[in-house]
């Protein structure tokens, strides 16, 4: 009865579930797009490929020889006459038996106006039936909507010998039929190593990046883990003065926004020379953040204190107390703190677009910054550089969920 | 044995730590040896900076090398960048003094470094080294002067010519005699007839061939053609020129005639913006018959086998191009200055101008270099037409100075939105018969359209001169008065003291036992806390005063920081950026915490009704939750791209047409869709909360016959209304500061907070104005602010929420 009652709170949690899941499996797939195949309309639910690169030579009755080559009727079509003695209809070249393939695409933005051009463009003044046209091949490609269809439009002129060249290469067919699996590992190494003609600098990729980015990472976890867990051991074992208002001048440093301090941070470094070094990102996450303080002595308040208290009467320091007692004891909120910072190292933007220039110092988040180059179509290894910047940080989180899910709980506490 | 287990323990973290720490410092060694490799051999090293592509990257090897060829003791380090970050490399590399020798500028822009303070001024250079400026075009050394002194090397000069369609021209029956020439540019009336005449309209209105696609800068020709000009010449470069201009009304009343009366010129070409690698589907496509184009496109139109003519830019009082000088400078905080200028003299040689002509397709600044011209190599016929009168094209126009900032992009697109509007509602409100506009009626129609375009552009163009001025006047530093430098800055930062003592003392008052601890020591607990206590000092609260004397100043990193009282402050009530990033982030704020709150109570009330398996979609719920940084943002631009992106066409299964979710009107709202997976955060703190709420409560709430519904908003609700404010807190404190989607949304982070000024957040406007403005004291102005804003909320919240959240004692 129960589970029956039950149903609409298990629907509405696998919709979201779904929903969330979603963008992750589009990224993981366009990791392995070409980006012809990112262009493909509708997407490509899978890794796809346009079908363009392998249309296989239809038989016989299809063929028309005219215009001193073969030619492949794909459709035929009122609206187009041909002036050559071929009856109209959208038309591939045979070259050595094999269609015509495109040589290049047009990017984008091509495909954005020619999309928002009167649909007569195509056919009627694109020098179809003109005499006298010197025209060599211009692969074209107009993607449009005809009611709730994608359709696609390909379209050639070619060099006409001396005289008529109504020489279309044309096609009209809806999009969905033009594609195939295929998915591009390549990707992956491509993406590590750096992209090729990348500008200018030496060609570096995700490698050199997620290693800057780790090691960043990782120094920022020891910091973080080892000075934090210091000052909630004082704030929440030491009694001295002024503990109250200093605990709450912590709090209150949670309330400062980053960009307060971005330009005389930044001053002060260029200053001592740490401009263009890790030193920005690193050496501050040894002063602890007000955040983690915060979480691990909401955690130490939890230790009995019979536990300390009893290793005081032993004698022991407090120093002793926080090494052998406390630590030992509260793994799982540093291992909380410890996944925090790490995450938050890893993902941060601001820092390394401030502090870091030199093109060997980039990390993941400017990499991908990087990644989306003007000058050559990344757009698929861009994909794959998210894929690999989320790894670590999906890894992490995998694997200590458990620790997570309790200390992020711990958080919501009541200050 | 608890000890022993104890031992083990801090064994462990002890291994995890150490483990780390090894992992980490090979990589950090490794480093170093990629460093190593960059750094210099014993010879002075000069370091020259460019934007390009591979293509720029070869010969300005090439040029390099023969420097180095002819001057062994100085070694060239060159870096190129893509045009859309070089601004902002720029930028950071000479705020952190670390800029190269010698960088690339164009005249457009180069004078706002010059007032900057970052060129080396070259006239004391020149004289000394005897170098002869008359050598070079008279255009391109006034493009590289600022304020009479001489700061830049000319190197080459993209101009302009007007290129057209031979297809469109046969198909309009235009014979071939009366076709443009390459050496002869049409007279301005002469123009406009042939624009007219291969315009295309149909009979209902709409228009199958336009006869010029004008792309930006058109106006800057227009009005220099008519012998008006919108800044006074680089002489005195900020002073507008705007009012009372009449040749300058006339330019755009004519520019804006053309588009939205005969409408022989489309004004918005999406292919004009910059993108030089697709002019060719411009002509070849039937929509346009002119348009004007540098050299660089012309033989991507041969290769594509478009046929087309070029013919000089038409001329009306004033022969005018439209000239945008590239051009070499000195770093003035260089250390070697010698080399450098050894490597400028270089750069003005004649075999380099003609490489940067031939390469950059321009025409060399240098007047001997030109001979050659490059086009001619690629066999494209008429090419002469770049160089036409190029001699005395002298007054040219500064496109796009920087000083004029967006104002006069704005004004554009401002006017020609008004005229667009204008245009479709008259249109759609003409009389059809059979779908066809009767001739007569379209004539009225485009003469009141004319009319009209006169009486708005007369009413709007004092408004882009106040808009220069306004402009202008950021740029100046004016002086300020002792209330602005003294007065004001002490009542301020009483305030500051004022507020920070407020806020001590009443958290004092409320929060007087903060727990007990078992032992008092006051050296150890500093000991204990002086980490963070270091920290606070160095990296918050000094920071924090510096940032306050800082907001007091006009500084840009270069040049030392001048003290202007409260004139960072007072300018912000006029200045738009700083409103729009203000409304912009309370609107995001506004929406992203309901969504977070809802959302988050939505799934954690779901997971918390006994559900198998509920810590799996726990898990799957907060996942997305974990990536809101670079790559969730490039992750959501592929996404919600209008064409390509999944998004889209999962919305079109519900019957939504396309929606261009990067544009002005949508980009907001794709970041806001973004936060909406980013629930999970809100919902596992929620959902712990609401595990820790007494069973006894929802128990007694069963035997008063209380149905689910009833106990979430009675029982659950209150118990985690301390949760909740704790989790509003937050959200808006990290509402303030959002900055990541903006820099992954605009094409670089010079362009950072377009589209248009979509998502100009606030923490965007401390970026913009400190990295990309290089106005250090203004964005510490802004961030000052932005503290008192959160600062000003948080209180609130908590003032509030004092009646309505619940308390143990309650």
């Amino acid at each position: 009865m129960w589970r029956f009652r039950m149903a609409p709170a298990y629907i509405a949690l696998l919709v979201v579930s779904v929903l969330f899941l979603f963008p992750f499996y589009w990224v993981l797939i366009c990791s392995l797009k070409s980006p012809a195949g990112l262009d493909l309309l509708p997407p490509a639910m899978y890794p796809a490929e346009a079908l363009t690169q392998q249309l296989s030579v239809p038989g016989g009755s299809n063929v028309v020889d005219a215009e001193g080559g073969q030619w492949v009727l794909l459709a035929r079509s009122k609206d187009l006459v041909g002036g050559s003695g071929l009856p109209g209809g959208y038309y591939v070249q045979l070259q050595k038996g094999e269609p015509s393939q495109l040589v290049s695409w047009f990017s984008n933005d091509q495909v954005k106006s020619a999309k928002d051009a009167p649909k007569e463009v195509v056919f009627k003044k694109a020098s179809v039936h003109r005499a006298g046209s010197r025209q060599l091949t211009i692969p074209a490609k107009l993607v449009r909507q005809e009611g709730d269809q994608y359709v696609e439009l390909l379209f050639a002129a070619r060099a006409g010998v001396g005289r008529v060249s109504s020489l279309e290469v044309l096609r009209n067919v809806p999009h969905t039929e033009m594609r195939r699996f295929e998915a591009h590992w390549d990707n992956y190494p491509k993406t590590l190593k750096g992209p090729e003609a990348t500008i200018g600098e030496k060609s570096q990729g995700f490698l050199l990046y997620m290693r800057n980015s780790l090691f960043i990472s990782i120094m920022a976890v020891i910091g973080q883990i080892l000075s934090s867990s210091l000052v909630a051991f004082g704030f929440a074992r030491i009694q001295f003065k002024g503990r109250e208002i200093l605990f709450v001048l912590l709090l209150a440093t949670l309330m400062v926004p980053a960009q307060v301090t971005l330009i005389p941070l930044f001053a002060i470094y260029k200053s001592i020379g740490w401009v263009n070094t890790f030193l920005p990102l690193i050496v501050p996450q040894f002063t602890a953040g007000a955040f983690n303080v915060f979480l691990i002595r909401q955690f130490l308040l939890t230790i009995p204190k019979e536990l300390d208290e009893s290793a005081v009467i032993d004698g022991a320091t407090p120093w002793r107390v926080y090494w052998n007692v406390i630590l030992p004891n509260c793994s799982s909120v540093l291992i909380v703190v410890g996944l925090f910072t790490f995450v938050a190292s890893w993902q941060d933007v601001m820092g390394p677009l401030i502090y870091l220039d030199n093109p060997a110092f980039r990390t993941v988040t400017l990499g991908l910054e990087y990644f989306r180059s003007p000058y050559v179509d990344n757009r698929h290894l861009l994909m794959t550089g998210a894929v690999l910047a989320m790894i670590p940080v999906a890894a992490l989180f995998l694997v200590g969920q458990r620790y997570i899910m309790s200390g992020i709980a711990t958080t919501g506490m009541k200050n | 044995m608890r000890d022993i287990q104890m031992l083990l323990r801090r064994v462990r973290l002890l291994g995890v730590l150490l483990l780390a720490a090894l992992t980490a410092t090979p990589l950090a060694f490794a480093n170093e040896i990629v460093e190593n490799r960059s750094v210099g051999g014993p010879k002075t090293t000069i370091r020259y900076a460019l934007w390009g592509g591979a293509d720029e990257v070869s010969y300005a090897r090439n040029i390099c090398e023969g420097f180095v060829a002819k001057n062994p003791q100085i070694r060239v380090d060159v870096a190129v960048y893509p045009w859309g970050q070089y601004w902002a490399k720029v930028q950071t590399q000479i705020a952190s003094g670390q800029a190269p020798d010698v960088m690339s500028f164009f005249s457009g822009n180069f004078g706002v470094w010059v007032d900057r303070g970052a060129l080396l001024p070259l006239n004391a250079l020149v004289n000394r080294s005897g170098l002869d400026l008359k050598r070079f075009h008279k255009a391109a050394i006034e493009n590289c002067s600022w304020r009479g002194q001489l700061y830049c090397i000319p190197m080459e000069m993209p101009t302009w010519t007007l290129v057209y369609s031979k297809d469109r021209m046969e198909e309009s029956g235009i014979p071939e005699s009366q076709w443009p020439k390459p050496n002869k540019p049409l007279t301005w009336r002469e123009f406009n007839a042939l624009a007219k005449r291969l315009t295309l309209r149909r009979p209902d209105g709409t228009f199958a061939q336009y006869g010029m696609a004008a792309g930006k800068g058109w106006d800057n020709v227009m009005s220099a053609m008519y012998g008006g000009r919108l800044v006074d010449r680089q002489v005195d470069p900020t002073r507008g020129t705007v009012a009372g201009n009449e040749k300058l009304a006339r330019a755009y009343i004519e520019l804006f005639q053309a588009q939205y009366g005969d409408r022989t010129m489309l004004g918005e070409v999406p292919l004009s913006a910059g993108s030089f690698v697709s002019q060719d589907a411009l002509l070849m496509s039937p929509r346009f018959a002119m348009y004007i184009s540098g050299p660089w496109g012309l033989k991507q139109l041969k290769d594509a086998g478009v046929r087309f003519g070029v013919t000089p830019m038409p001329r009306n009082e004033v022969p005018a191009q439209n000239i945008n000088v590239n051009s070499v400078g000195i770093n003035s905080a260089t250390k070697h200055v010698d080399q450098a200028w050894e490597f400028l003299q270089y750069m003005a040689s004649e075999p380099v101008q003609r490489i940067y002509g031939e390469q950059l397709k321009g025409v060399p600044a240098l007047i001997a270099a030109g001979d050659s011209l490059v086009h001619n190599a690629h066999g494209i016929e008429g090419c002469e037409a770049y160089l036409y009168d190029l001699p005395i094209a002298t007054p040219s126009v500064t496109s796009s100075n920087t000083y004029l900032g967006s104002a006069q992009e704005n004004w554009l697109s401002r006017t020609e939105q008004t005229l667009d509007k204008e245009y479709d509602k008259r249109l759609a409100a003409l009389k059809r018969v059979n779908g066809a506009i009767p001739p007569d009626e379209y004539r009225r129609f485009v003469d009141g359209m004319n009319a009209f375009v006169e009486k708005t552009v007369r009413a709007a163009l004092p408004k882009l001169d106040e808009d220069q001025k306004k402009a202008f006047a950021r740029a100046q530093v004016k002086p300020s008065g002792p209330m602005e430098r003294v007065v004001l800055p002490i009542v301020l930062l009483a305030l500051f003291v004022g507020f920070v003592a407020a806020y001590v003392g009443w958290v004092r008052k409320h929060n007087t036992a903060l727990l007990p601890g078992p032992k008092r020591s006051n050296l150890a607990g500093y000991l204990f806390i002086s980490p963070w206590l270091i920290g606070v000092i160095c990296f918050v609260a000094g920071p924090i005063l510096a940032a306050v004397g800082f907001s007091f100043c006009n500084w840009n990193m270069i040049s030392p920081p001048q003290w202007v009282g409260v004139q960072n402050y007072l300018s912000l009530p006029g200045n738009d950026k700083f409103l729009i990033g203000l409304v912009t982030t309370a609107k995001y704020a506004l929406l992203v915490i309901p969504i977070s709150l809802l959302g988050g109570l939505f799934t954690a009330a779901l997971l918390t009704c006994r559900i198998k398996g509920a810590d799996v979609f726990k898990a799957i719920l907060y996942f997305p939750a974990l990536f809101t940084g670079a790559e969730a943002a490039v992750l959501w631009v592929n996404m919600l791209n209008k064409e390509h992106g999944v998004w889209n066409y999962i919305l079109s299964w519900f019957g939504v047409a396309p929606i261009n979710w990067m544009d002005e009107s949508h980009a907001f709202y794709a970041v806001i869709l973004m936060n909406v997976f980013w629930v999970g955060g809100a919902m596992i703190i929620y959902y712990a909360g609401m595990k820790q709420i007494p069973a006894v409560l929802y128990e007694a709430a069963d035997i008063d016959g209380a149905g689910p519904f009833r106990k979430f908003f009675a029982v659950t609700i209150p118990m985690l209304s301390p949760v909740i404010l704790f989790m509003v807190i937050m959200t808006t404190i990290g509402a303030f500061q959002v900055f990541t989607p903006a820099l992954f949304f605009a094409s670089a982070s010079s362009a950072i907070g377009q589209p248009g000024d979509a998502l100009r957040f606030y923490a965007v406007n401390v970026y913009d104005e400190a990295f990309n403005n290089l106005r250090m004291g203004s964005a510490c102005c802004y961030a000052i602010i932005l503290f008192f804003v959160i600062f000003l909320i948080t209180m609130l919240q908590m003032k509030i929420s004092r009646r309505y959240v619940h308390t143990e004692a309650d």
